[in-house]
């Protein structure tokens, strides 16, 4: 089949795919930003969705300028369960769920993005601290960063939100932010690894969603501070 | 057909059933999960069940016959590797495997039948009992480390429903709790993964092939002094929490105690003997991988002693004050993971024979105690320490037991996990850690006197009225027997076998 930008004899300026990998990995880092920044559920669904777009959009050009073909079945694969799948589960498990009053995170929104903008210039400084300066790895370099940030940002998450539904989401957006490492700097991981890592996934989020909807039913909230009977 | 005959055809057969050893012990479990969920009479599920964990027992011998033979062993085109290290892990899980089975059958028929849950869920446990020990399995004999990644993830994919099998609200907050930190971790882990393959496909564009997560490539003199430290320390630092989260070292622990005590008490046997075993496995071989590349193995030691030393000592108050007794030897457990990622990281060899010796001591002792406070929960129907008084009197047998189990977790002479922290320490006195020596002989000691304390004032004393006197788990006394007598012969002496399996994993841990 012909696929990738060599079939086609078409030939790009390196530099300019560089500048496309590295400006989709920016979006994937301000979809992260967004999560943190608002409360709505079905916008933090939608936020992923978004999200896994652009990491589809990684994927593609890695496969059609880099030509590595079988990235072409891991932007497949985003596409059907990361864009459509999760956040469609997701949406059908947010309907089933108690209807309840928008929670308080622990943080505040401006506070929690003041961490968030620390987190980022952290792993931007851990990046460049770990990997040779050079230009053949810039766009390493800022892979790297963004996916680094994303994980922090998805655990930020996580740790400030007190509904079960947003831990769900940090814990997803954590593993795109590795998605995107994945795919952008080492080209994939081998095909075995890969396919293994998106069952994983699908099958933790079915999982994390059974639980979502016991604790509803048995708890009346998603507001895990009301999970608190266990201690020492 | 003549006698010669026949003993050619049947170590012929030896042969291929060796050969085949390590398919057969993914293979197996996998039927019998299959099976369990397809069928789901409970007789039928029993049986299958012990039929099945006892077959991959009996392939785990095998294997590691071969393994004593040969180092170790490739198949599948490389996807499946063993060597003494993983050959080690599959013997400790097969065994807790037919072990927790053989219990489960008591335990949770007798739950069953007085109607705490349905015969769905019934099928439910067998289905996914058997399916956990599969995933942990293959992680055992994954060659590839994203292929271990996989596994170690889908074992808490597999156990999740287990934890939180009562359906209850603690279990549900446990089950929740547990699922949630064992992702994230386990994300952390992917990174730390993803960034060993990055540094191994430099390492392979320099000599002009691909890149490989394989580890018998990775640790290929010629790849793994190619790697790039810098990014090799990073990762290490991503699995050590990650995979350590999983193995309950602190201060990713958090949902250890939640769920053990949740958990069906023979699910609890096997996170302890199993679960966190397996995501040691995991660090460890990423700390070999340092030892070979231009690392070294410092690095990776020191961050092993520090966490170790960390949990023993965080656990070590915890287990003085606690209140319920599953929780009580949940933070045991912390307590015994820390020991080995102490032994581990003190690095000499007789350091890490002794962690690797306490890997297994801590597996059957912690069963063995488990068991026994499981039949403590069905007479009591409590977990609280002080609820619970005068169990020699009303069940002599199980108080008897319990206080054996008791001595043998808390290392008392001549049982088994006296002889691996007599090791340890002994390490770290011949390596000069005095200060890593004293302070686990101090946290022992502690602990040893919290045990004795908790548990004597629930064997003795008078019973609260209105319990009738009688054992309620009576088929559980074979499994217990059984580990009783493995704790005392492991504490007397080691079967040669087990000595040399246990001498070469000590080169595959550190090289």
């Amino acid at each position: 089949m012909q696929l990738c930008s060599l079939d086609w004899g078409l030939h790009f300026d390196p530099q300019l795919v560089e500048r496309i990998i590295a400006l989709l990995a920016a979006f994937i880092l301000v979809c992260s930003l967004l999560l943190l920044a608002t409360e709505r559920r079905h916008l933090h669904v939608r936020l992923y969705a978004v999200q896994s777009l652009f990491l589809a959009g990684v994927a593609f050009s890695v496969a059609f300028f880099h030509c590595e073909r079988h990235i072409f079945i891991a932007t497949g694969l985003i596409l059907i369960l990361k864009v459509i799948g999760i956040p469609f589960l997701l949406g059908r498990i947010i309907q089933r769920l108690v209807p309840q009053q928008p929670i308080k995170p622990t943080i505040n929104v401006p506070s929690s993005l003041l961490i968030a903008a620390g987190l980022v210039l952290a792993a931007d400084y851990l990046t460049r601290s770990i990997l040779a300066t050079g230009h053949e790895f810039e766009l390493a370099r800022n892979v790297l960063t963004v996916s680094l940030s994303v994980v922090l940002l998805g655990l930020l998450t996580m740790v400030t939100r007190k509904k079960a539904l947003s831990q769900v989401l940090g814990f997803l957006t954590m593993e795109n932010g590795i998605f995107l490492a994945g795919i952008a700097i080492t080209a994939g991981m081998p095909m075995i690894v890969e396919l293994g890592v998106f069952f994983d996934v699908l099958v933790a989020v079915v999982i994390m969603g059974v639980f979502l909807y016991r604790i509803s039913e048995t708890f009346d909230t998603i507001n895990v501070e009301e999970l608190t009977r266990l201690k020492h | 057909m003549n006698l010669e005959s026949l003993w050619n055809s049947l170590e012929s057969g030896i042969r291929v059933a060796q050969d085949a050893s390590i398919l057969m012990i993914l293979l197996v479990p996998l039927l019998t999960a299959a099976l369990c969920g397809l069928v789901g009479t409970k007789r039928f599920m029993e049986v299958t069940s012990i039929l099945g964990t006892i077959l991959t027992a009996s392939f785990s011998v095998l294997l590691i016959n071969k393994v004593l033979l040969h180092q170790s062993l490739l198949r599948l085109g490389g996807l499946l590797y063993a060597d003494a290290l993983s050959a080690y892990l599959v013997l400790i899980v097969s065994l807790i495997g037919v072990l927790a089975t053989l219990y489960s059958i008591g335990y949770i028929g007798h739950e069953y039948s007085s109607g705490l849950f349905s015969a769905g869920k019934l099928r439910e446990y067998y289905f996914l009992l058997n399916l956990f020990l599969f995933t942990v399995l293959l992680a055992a004999v994954a060659n590839n480390l994203g292929v271990l990644w996989v596994a170690i993830e889908g074992t808490t994919l597999a156990s999740a429903f287990l934890v939180g099998f009562y359906n209850q609200e603690e279990s549900i907050e446990a089950a929740w709790k547990y699922l949630i930190l064992g992702s994230v971790g386990i994300t952390f882990a992917l990174f730390g993964t993803v960034l060993v393959y990055f540094s191994a496909l430099a390492a392979f564009q320099a000599s002009g092939g691909s890149g490989t997560l394989n580890w018998t490539e990775l640790v290929n003199p010629s790849v793994a002094s190619q790697l790039d430290p810098r990014i090799l320390k990073l990762a290490f630092l991503f699995i050590l929490v990650g995979y350590g989260t999983k193995a309950g070292l602190v201060p990713m622990h958090t949902w250890l105690p939640d769920a053990h005590s949740q958990a069906p008490t023979p699910i609890s046997a096997l996170l302890s003997g199993v679960l966190i075993n397996a995501a040691m496995y995991g660090i460890l071989r990423f700390h070999h991988l340092l030892g070979v590349s231009s690392v070294g193995s410092g690095f990776s030691s020191n961050l092993l002693l520090i966490f170790g030393l960390l949990s023993i000592g965080i656990a070590t108050p915890f287990i003085l004050m606690q209140k319920d007794y599953k929780r009580l030897l949940a933070y045991s457990s912390i307590e015994h993971m820390g020991l080995i990622a102490t032994g581990m990281g003190l690095g000499t060899p007789v350091a890490i024979y002794g962690a690797l010796l306490h890997t297994l001591n801590h597996a059957i002792a912690k069963a063995m105690i488990f068991m026994n406070v499981g039949n403590l929960v069905l007479k009591f129907q409590t977990k609280e320490i002080s609820y619970v008084k005068g169990i020699v009197k009303i069940m002599p047998t199980t108080g008897v037991l319990l206080l054996l189990s008791t001595l043998a977790i808390t290392g008392v002479p001549p049982f088994n996990m006296f002889i691996s922290e007599f090791l340890i320490l002994s390490a770290s006195v011949a390596s000069q850690s005095y200060l890593a020596g004293s302070l686990i002989l101090l946290f022992l000691v502690a602990a040893f006197a919290g045990f004795l304390y908790h548990i004597s004032q629930m064997a003795f004393g008078s019973p609260k009225e209105g319990l009738r006197s009688g054992e309620e788990n009576s088929p559980s006394f074979l499994p217990i027997g059984i580990l009783l007598a493995l704790v005392l012969m492991l504490g007397l002496y080691i079967p040669q076998p087990l000595h040399e399996l246990l001498q070469q994993a000590v080169t595959v841990v550190k090289p």
